[in-house]
């Protein structure tokens, strides 16, 4: 054997040694990086999620956030445009390329929920309503997908329920005001969360059928703990009236608001 | 040779030619084997012999692209635009630092036999795991300096588009108050001016951000190392540069291979051996991919740095000699 193939071989060796002995090393640094969240957790998606992340992570190596912010710019000019179902699909990708933008996925949603259904024109024709009705509702629910889809990456962010409660409170059609308060009450328990949210969760209550006591509950704490905005006021001057609260238990002030 | 001939050979130098002072620096300095007065030499030649080759114009494109990209999209809003020149800048570093780390270090070798330089430096008592060593630390340095002009580049422009954009959201704030008086008495009012200012300073320029520059730099050292390594066995400069693209593709995705070789599901064919050997095989750069959760705006702990930066040296260490051992006695 000669000298260069010795050497070779004892280079094969040590490399191999080496990436043996390594795995072992990057394993736990690798389960620790997704612990605290620098990569998504593959392990717990669903299957066409995971395939989704492991291909993209695969295929573009380091480049995934330059890749999903030319992505994102040409979304933008989709919608500059007015093409909304390109932008959309777009950002469908991008969130794939980086799940854990929040940024990304409220883009998305913007798209869907809010510009898209503005560019429906609201029909003259009575008979072409419920059709409307139903293409708006679509374009709202997915721009709800969008923000559920963030809720698997990013649970404990409260933007994504505050938001979910914000769609079933003021876009779809009808509201549904139970969920509206159910989402609120969820960005209220979230970490680092805004204190209009609970507040908010009581409003959603006040207008779910059923739920008054608990609105009262709610919004009369809000109250007492020296928060006094007008629509807590206006809220609890109407659940009063509805709950029969006696006169002696009712707060003084009387809302200009109806 | 005969008897007096061996006897004078055999004599200390100053019998041999008369000197008897003290002894010549020369003499008594001995070769020693690992030299890093050689090695630091050898390391600022080749980041010479790289600027001569005018790769720091790359840092023209880099400049135009981030201000381009800082100034450009006006109508979106302040996050959007941040996050994107962050995006934009980072991947841009990221790519330039591997094509140097690949493009650059593939032509070392093959450069300095076309120049006659490698014949000029081993034929001299250079060990040639000096040259190797001195090489990669050139290539390292040279790297670094880039890095280190896109990192205050980067700085300066997300810094400086940061304070625009607060001032410019202030402004709109405060010429709605000027407008509406009564807002400034609205609890709702101040706490959305507030959170739309917070959410631009923490997309703005945060610490972190130079958390990711150091990943990217790892990376491109563990590239380099790995690019070095296939050039002191391959023939042409060509294979060298197509091998290590796919070294860094694969790479990236090296981690899927581990986690099914480790994870101890039941043998299927040939699969898992072969997630085994693609493991064992192909480093790991998915370990080095920080930049998503630093533009996302999450915090990087020291500890991970310093693993990461910790394992970087071992790649660089075990890549090095592996590459001594092919090249210690390949035929130049």
């Amino acid at each position: 054997m000669s000298r260069h193939t010795r050497n070779l071989l004892i280079a094969f060796v040590i490399l191999i040694s080496f990436g043996y002995g390594r795995m072992y090393l990057e394993e736990p640094m690798a389960k620790d990086m997704v612990a605290k969240h620098y990569w998504p957790d593959t392990m717990s998606m669903e299957t066409r999620d995971k395939v989704g992340q492991l291909g993209m992570t695969a295929a573009l190596g380091g480049f995934r956030s330059l890749v999903a912010s030319i992505m994102a710019v040409q979304a933008f000019t989709h919608w500059d445009a007015g093409r909304f179902d390109q932008a959309i699909a777009q950002y469908w990708v991008i969130v794939q390329l980086q799940p854990r933008a929040f940024f990304n996925w409220f883009q998305g949603m913007q798209y869907s929920a809010y510009d898209k259904t503005h560019s429906f024109k609201f029909p003259e024709d009575e008979k072409q309503r419920a059709d409307w009705v139903r293409k708006y509702n679509e374009a709202v629910a997915e721009g709800a997908d969008f923000m559920l889809g963030a809720a698997k990456y990013l649970p404990d962010d409260y933007r994504i329920y505050g938001q979910l409660g914000m769609l079933h409170a003021q876009k779809f059609i009808p509201e549904d005001w139970c969920k509206a308060a159910e989402y609120y009450r969820m960005a209220a328990a979230c970490p680092d969360t805004k204190p209009y949210y609970h507040r908010f969760s009581g409003y959603a209550l006040a207008e779910c059928p059923g739920k008054e006591q608990e609105a009262y509950d709610l919004l009369r704490a809000t109250y007492d703990d020296n928060i006094r905005f007008g629509s807590v006021i206006s809220y609890l001057n109407k659940l009063e009236e509805k709950l029969n609260i006696p006169q002696a238990d009712r707060i003084p002030e009387r809302s200009k608001i109806k | 040779m005969n008897d007096d001939q061996e006897t004078q050979a055999a004599a200390p130098a100053e019998n041999r030619t008369g000197y008897s002072g003290p002894a010549l620096a020369t003499e008594s300095k001995a070769h020693s084997m690992f030299s890093p007065s050689r090695i630091w030499a050898l390391t600022m030649h080749t980041f010479t012999q790289m600027v001569r080759m005018r790769v720091f114009y790359f840092l023209l494109f880099f400049s135009a692209a981030i201000i381009l990209v800082a100034f450009m999209f006006l109508r979106f809003t302040p996050e959007q635009e941040l996050k994107l020149l962050k995006d934009v800048s980072l991947g841009a570093m990221s790519l330039f630092a591997g094509i140097f780390a690949i493009a650059g270090t593939a032509l070392l070798i093959p450069k300095d036999l076309e120049d006659r330089t490698l014949y000029t430096i081993l034929c001299k008592p250079v060990p040639r795991f000096e040259y190797l060593l001195g090489k990669l630390l050139g290539m390292l340095v040279l790297i670094f300096v880039s890095m280190l002009f896109m990192d205050a580049l980067f700085c300066t422009v997300v810094g400086v588009r940061e304070k625009i954009l607060v001032k410019e959201t202030a402004d709109a704030y405060d010429q709605e108050l000027a407008k509406f008086p009564e807002r400034g008495q609205n609890e709702s009012w101040k706490e959305q001016r507030e959170e739309a200012l917070a959410a631009i300073t923490n997309y703005g320029l945060r610490w972190d951000l130079q958390a990711a520059v150091w990943a990217i730099f790892l990376k491109a050292s563990v590239m380099t190392a790995v690019t070095l390594l296939v050039s002191t066995f391959a023939t042409t400069t060509l294979f060298t540069i197509i091998s290590s693209i796919a070294v860094f593709i694969i790479g990236h995705g090296q981690h899927l291979g581990r986690s099914y070789f480790l994870s101890g599901a039941p043998e299927g064919g040939f699969e898992r051996p072969l997630a085994g050997v693609i493991a064992i095989i192909f480093p790991d750069f998915h370990l080095y991919d920080i930049v998503d959760a630093v533009v996302s705006g999450e915090a990087v702990a020291t500890t991970l740095l310093l693993q990461m930066s910790g394992m970087t040296c071992l790649y660089l260490l075990i890549y090095t000699a592996a590459a001594s051992f092919v090249f210690s006695n390949k035929e130049l």
